[in-house]
C-alpha cells in the first residue's frame, strides 16, 4: 500500500459499521395538536430552556478565589452540576455536598451541614465556603444560618479561634422552584457582597465588574479592554483562571486549587470601589444594585457588550465614570469590527436567524444580529426576563423587526415554530442541535450551555474583538452551509 | 426507549438527565414530514412538571396528571410513559402512583411510576434497586389486567433468554446480541439497553436471564427467579477470556453439544480475528499501572481485562459497590493494591500522588483532575470510543487506552521548558 508508513493495528469497531437502523415509532409524522404549542397552555415544559438555581450560585462561586461552593441538599444536585461544568470548560469543579439521605429528609440537615462544612475546612482548608441551598433543604425548611453558627463554635473549639477569620461563609438560598440558574447567580451576586462587602472610608482605586455566565475568553477581553481604557479594575466571580487552567506548570500539591479567582479581599473592599457594572442585567444587577444603595457606589447595569452598539454603550459609561478617554487602540479594534462587518453584509444581510439561550446573551445578541442585518425571526428567551424583553423590542424597533418573542418559554415551542419558518442560521446553545440538524440549517453556538464544541469557552463574543471573532463564526457557518464553493472565492 | 420519561420535579432535575450519558436507541420520532428526529426517542426530548413555588406549597398531582396527558398527545410514538419523582416532590407527598393509575386507564398505555427521591439512598445504586423492585411489582400487575401483553404459549421458543444488566452504552449491544445469536438464542428482552416496553412484559416468559451488570440489576433477575422460576447466570462480557467464559457456561447451562460446538467455533472466530490488533496493543501496554474508578461492577470485570492486556492495576475505586462487589475486588486484585469506596476528589489526589498510575479509568467528572496531574484518563462511564464489551469491543478499548496512554502531551507537559 501506497503511503503507510507504520503498521497501524487492527481497528475495533468504528462507529459508521455499527450500521445501526433507525426504526420510525410510527408510520409517518403526526403533527403536535396547535393548542398544546404554546408553552404557557400546557402543564409540560418539554425541553426546558433553563437549568436550576443551584447551578447560578455555584458557577459564581467557582470566580472565587479557593471557594468551594458546599451544596446542602441530596448528592445529585451537585454531580449533576459538576457534569455541567466539566462539560463545558473542560476543567474540574471541586465542590462538597451535605449528602441528604432520609434522615435528613426527616429530622432536617443539620447534622449534615455542621459535619459537612467541618470536615471540609479540615481537609481543603478554604478560605470561603458559599452554602447553596437546594429545593429539599428549602422544603424541608433547613435553618442553614443557626447551622452555622454551631458549625463555627464547634470548629472553634476543635481548631482554635482563628478559623472564624481564616474562612469566609456565604450563604444563598437557590431552591430551584424559584427561578433558574440566572437568578441563582444574581441571588450569589447580592448574598456574596451583603455578607462580605464593607466600606473603610478610603476611597478604593478600583472599579468594578460582575460578568455574568460569560466565559472565561470573555472575561479575558473585558480585563483586556479595561486595560486599554486604563482604568484599575477587579471583576468579581473571576472564573477565567479557575475553570481554565493550565496543565504545565501546574503545582503539583493536594488538594488541587486553580491558582485564580476574585480574591476574597476584594469582596470585603467592595464597599470602596468607585463604580460598578453589572454586564449581565439578569445575572448580576443585584449585586451591583445592592452596593449602590447600601455604600452609595455608582452602579451601571449594561445589556452585555457583545456587538458594536452594545460595546460602545458600555465603554462609553466606563470612560464617563472613570474620566478617561476611550484610547486609539480601542478604536482601532472598533473599527477592525467595522471592517469586517462591512465585508461580510453580503453574506448577512436579509438573513432570517433564531436565537436561544439564557435572557443577557440573547438580548445582546439580538442588537448585533440587528446590525449585522439580520432578520430576528423567533427568540426563545430561556428564563423570563422583562428587561430582556424590553431590550430585544428596543433593538428590533430601531431596525424595523417584528420578531416573535418567546419569553420563558420551552424549546418546544420555539421548535415547533422554527419547523413552520425554516431561518437562514441558528445562534443558539448546544441543546439546540439536534433541532439545527433536522431543520439542516447552521447553528452558531453561544451562551450557556455550550459542551459539544473545543475552545468554546477560550473565545471571546464579547466586546469589539469578541464582536469580529462571533460576526467570523456565523459568517463561516452559513459559508459553511449553503454557499456553493465557486461562490466563496473572491 | 419508546416511552416518555418525565420527571416530576422542578427544573433542574429534567434538565441534567437529558442527554447527558451515552444510552442509545434505535426507535426514532419523526422530525417533520420525511425526516426522523436527529436522536433516538428516549433523548431526544426532556419532559418535566418544572414544579414552581406555588406548584410546590399546593401540591403538583393535578399538574402532573395534565402534564402526562399533554405529553401523550404530543408524541403519539411513545407506547407508554415512567414517571419519576425526585426530593421535592417526595417532600410534598405528590401520589404519583394514583396518577400512573388513572393516566394509564385514560390512554390505555402502560404508565410506570418510580419513586426516586434523591435523599432516599446512598447513591444512584438505590435508584437502580427501587427501580427493579418497583417495577417489577407494577409488572406483575399490568400482566395480570392486560394478559395479552404476555407471551403467548405458542410463541415461545426453548432458547427465549434475557440479557440483563445492559444499558447499551455507546451500542455494547451490536457487540452482545449478535454473540448469543449466534448461539442460536432468542434475545428475548435487553434490560434496559434500546428496551421495548411490549418486550419489558415479557421478562418472566424467557428461559434463562445472563446478568451483565450484577450491581443494578442482579435484583430483578433474582425476583424472576423466584416469581417465574427462570434461573440466571452471571457472565462478564469484557476481554477476551471473560467473553468466552460467558458464552462457554451460557451453552453449558444449555447443556447442548451443537451449543457447546457453537460457542467454540464463535470464540475461535472471533479471536482470530482480534488477536493481531490485541497484541499490538498489549505489547505496548505491558507493565503499565492502571487505577480504575467506576460504579461497581465494572472495577472487577475490568480487573481481568486489565490483566490481559498485561496492565498492572494498582487502585480499585467505586462509587457504589455494595459488600459482595468489594469480595470480587479483592478475589481478583494482587495484595497491596490500593482500594477505597466512593473516594472524594481529595482521596483521588492521594491515590494519584501514592500510586503514581500510568493511566486512570474514571469518569467525566475525575478525568479534568486528575489531567492536571499529568495521568492520562479514559471516560469509562460513557466511554470515549465505544462500545468496549464484547471480543471486538476489546480493541476499541485497548485502542482508546493506547491513545491515552501514548499521546506525546504527557511526555511534553513533563519536560523542562
Amino acid at each position: 500500500m501506497i503511503n503507510q508508513v507504520k503498521e497501524i493495528p487492527v481497528e475495533g469497531i468504528t462507529y459508521k459499521s455499527l450500521r445501526v437502523k433507525k426504526k420510525p415509532l410510527l408510520a409517518e409524522y403526526v403533527p403536535p395538536p396547535p393548542e398544546l404549542v404554546p408553552r404557557a397552555k400546557r402543564a409540560v415544559c418539554i425541553d426546558p430552556a433553563h437549568t436550576c438555581m443551584p447551578l447560578g450560585a455555584m458557577w459564581a462561586t467557582l470566580g472565587v478565589h479557593r471557594a468551594i461552593p458546599f451544596v446542602q441538599g441530596a448528592q445529585g444536585c451537585t454531580t449533576y452540576v459538576r457534569y455541567t461544568f466539566s462539560r463545558i470548560f473542560r476543567e474540574p469543579a471541586t465542590i462538597a455536598n451535605a449528602s441528604f439521605h432520609e434522615d435528613a429528609a426527616v429530622f432536617g440537615g443539620r447534622k449534615n451541614l455542621v459535619r459537612g462544612v467541618r470536615n471540609l475546612v479540615c481537609r481543603y482548608q478554604p478560605e470561603l465556603i458559599a452554602i447553596v441551598t437546594t429545593c429539599s433543604s428549602e422544603v424541608i425548611g433547613d435553618d442553614i444560618h443557626s447551622f452555622l453558627d454551631e458549625a463555627l463554635d464547634l470548629m472553634e473549639e476543635e481548631l482554635g479561634p482563628e478559623v472564624r477569620e481564616a474562612v469566609k461563609f456565604v450563604v444563598v438560598n437557590t431552591p430551584s422552584f424559584a427561578g433558574s440558574h440566572v437568578e441563582g447567580y444574581n441571588r450569589a451576586c447580592r448574598e456574596f457582597l451583603k455578607t462580605l462587602a464593607r466600606k473603610s472610608g478610603e476611597a478604593g482605586e478600583h472599579v468594578y465588574l460582575i460578568p455574568g455566565m460569560m466565559t472565561p475568553g470573555d472575561i479575558r477581553e473585558l480585563k483586556h479592554m479595561m486595560e486599554l481604557m486604563g482604568v484599575s479594575h477587579r471583576v468579581l466571580f473571576d472564573i477565567s483562571e479557575t475553570l481554565d487552567c493550565p496543565l504545565v506548570g501546574m503545582p503539583n500539591r493536594i488538594p488541587y486549587y486553580p491558582p485564580g479567582g476574585t480574591p476574597v479581599e476584594a469582596f470585603v473592599r467592595a464597599g470602596d470601589a468607585q463604580a460598578v457594572w453589572a454586564l449581565s442585567p439578569d445575572a448580576g444587577s443585584a449585586g451591583a444594585q445592592w452596593l449602590e444603595r447600601r455604600y452609595k457606589v455608582p452602579a451601571y447595569v449594561v445589556t452585555m457588550p457583545i456587538g458594536l452598539r452594545n460595546t460602545d454603550h458600555f465603554l462609553r459609561s466606563v470612560a464617563e465614570a472613570t474620566g478617561r478617554p476611550i484610547p486609539d487602540r480601542l478604536r482601532w479594534e472598533r473599527g477592525i469590527l467595522l471592517d469586517a462587518m462591512a465585508d461580510t453584509l453580503h453574506y448577512t444581510m436579509m438573513k432570517k436567524v433564531a436565537l436561544c439561550g439564557d435572557p443577557d446573551f440573547v438580548a445582546a445578541a439580538t442588537r448585533f444580529v440587528c446590525e449585522l442585518g439580520m432578520i430576528p425571526t423567533y427568540i426563545l428567551v430561556g428564563t423570563k426576563s422583562r428587561r430582556a424583553e424590553e431590550n430585544i423590542r428596543q433593538a428590533c424597533e430601531e431596525y424595523g423587526h417584528q420578531p416573535v418573542v418567546m419569553n420563558g418559554g420551552d424549546q418546544f415551542e420555539w421548535e415547533y415554530a422554527l419547523k413552520n419558518d425554516i431561518p437562514d442560521v441558528i445562534l443558539g446553545h448546544s441543546r439546540c442541535v439536534n433541532i439545527a440538524r433536522e431543520i439542516q440549517v447552521p447553528l452558531v453556538r453561544f451562551g450557556f450551555p455550550v459542551y459539544d464544541r473545543v475552545g468554546y469557552q477560550r473565545e471571546p463574543i464579547v466586546g469589539y474583538r469578541g464582536g469580529e471573532r462571533f460576526l467570523a463564526r456565523i459568517v463561516n457557518a452559513i459559508l459553511d452551509h449553503q454557499y456553493p464553493d465557486d461562490r466563496t472565492h473572491q | 426507549m419508546d416511552a416518555i420519561h418525565l420527571v416530576h420535579a422542578p427544573v433542574g432535575c429534567g434538565y441534567y438527565t437529558w442527554g447527558t450519558r451515552r444510552h442509545l436507541g434505535d426507535g426514532y420520532n419523526w422530525a417533520r414530514p420525511g425526516v426522523l428526529e436527529n436522536e433516538a426517542n428516549h433523548r431526544r426530548h426532556c419532559y418535566t412538571t418544572a414544579m414552581s413555588e406555588e406548584d410546590i406549597i399546593f401540591g403538583g398531582t393535578e399538574k402532573l396528571k395534565q402534564a402526562l396527558l399533554e405529553a401523550f398527545r404530543i408524541n403519539p410514538g411513545a407506547r407508554g410513559a415512567i414517571i419519576y419523582n425526585t426530593c421535592s416532590t417526595a417532600l410534598i407527598g405528590d401520589d404519583i402512583e394514583q396518577v400512573a393509575r388513572e393516566v394509564s386507564k385514560e390512554v390505555g398505555k402502560p404508565v410506570f411510576a418510580c419513586a426516586s427521591p434523591g435523599f432516599c439512598g446512598v447513591s444512584q445504586s438505590k435508584g437502580h434497586h427501587e427501580f427493579n423492585f418497583q417495577f417489577y411489582k407494577w409488572l406483575l400487575k399490568y400482566r395480570e389486567e392486560h394478559p395479552e401483553v404476555c407471551l403467548r404459549e405458542e410463541e415461545k421458543t426453548p432458547y427465549d433468554v434475557n440479557i440483563i444488566g445492559e444499558y447499551n452504552i455507546d451500542w455494547d449491544e451490536v457487540v452482545i446480541v449478535p454473540l448469543f445469536e449466534k448461539l442460536g438464542l432468542r434475545i428475548l428482552n435487553v434490560f434496559t439497553g434500546n428496551a421495548r416496553f411490549e418486550n419489558l412484559f415479557r421478562l418472566p416468559e424467557a428461559r434463562l436471564s445472563i446478568v451483565h451488570c450484577q450491581r443494578s440489576a442482579t435484583y430483578i433477575a433474582e425476583l424472576l427467579k423466584q416469581g417465574f422460576k427462570v434461573p440466571y447466570l452471571r457472565v462478564s462480557l469484557f476481554g477476551i477470556e471473560q467473553t468466552a467464559k460467558a458464552l462457554r457456561d451460557v451453552a453449558a447451562w444449555f447443556g447442548e453439544d451443537e451449543m457447546r460446538r457453537r460457542a467454540e467455533e464463535i470464540i475461535e472466530e472471533e479471536i482470530a480475528a482480534i488477536k493481531p490488533a490485541v497484541e499490538w496493543y498489549r505489547a505496548r501496554l505491558s507493565g503499565k499501572k492502571v487505577a480504575i474508578y467506576v460504579g461497581a461492577p465494572r472495577v472487577w470485570h475490568w480487573t481481568k481485562v486489565m490483566e490481559e492486556l498485561g496492565m498492572e492495576v494498582v487502585a480499585c475505586m467505586t462509587t457504589f459497590g455494595h459488600r459482595d462487589d468489594y469480595e470480587k475486588i479483592v478475589q481478583r486484585v494482587k495484595p497491596g493494591t490500593l482500594i477505597i469506596d466512593n473516594p472524594n476528589e481529595f482521596e483521588i489526589e492521594e491515590m494519584i500522588e501514592t500510586c503514581k498510575p500510568d493511566l486512570f479509568l474514571t469518569g467525566l467528572k475525575e478525568k479534568y483532575l486528575v489531567r492536571k496531574f499529568g495521568v492520562p484518563t479514559l471516560n469509562s462511564h460513557s466511554y470515549e470510543k465505544g462500545p468496549y464489551a464484547g471480543f471486538r469491543g476489546f480493541v476499541n478499548f485497548a485502542r482508546d487506552i493506547y491513545q491515552a496512554v501514548a499521546a506525546p502531551v504527557w511526555q511534553l507537559a513533563r519536560q523542562d521548558f
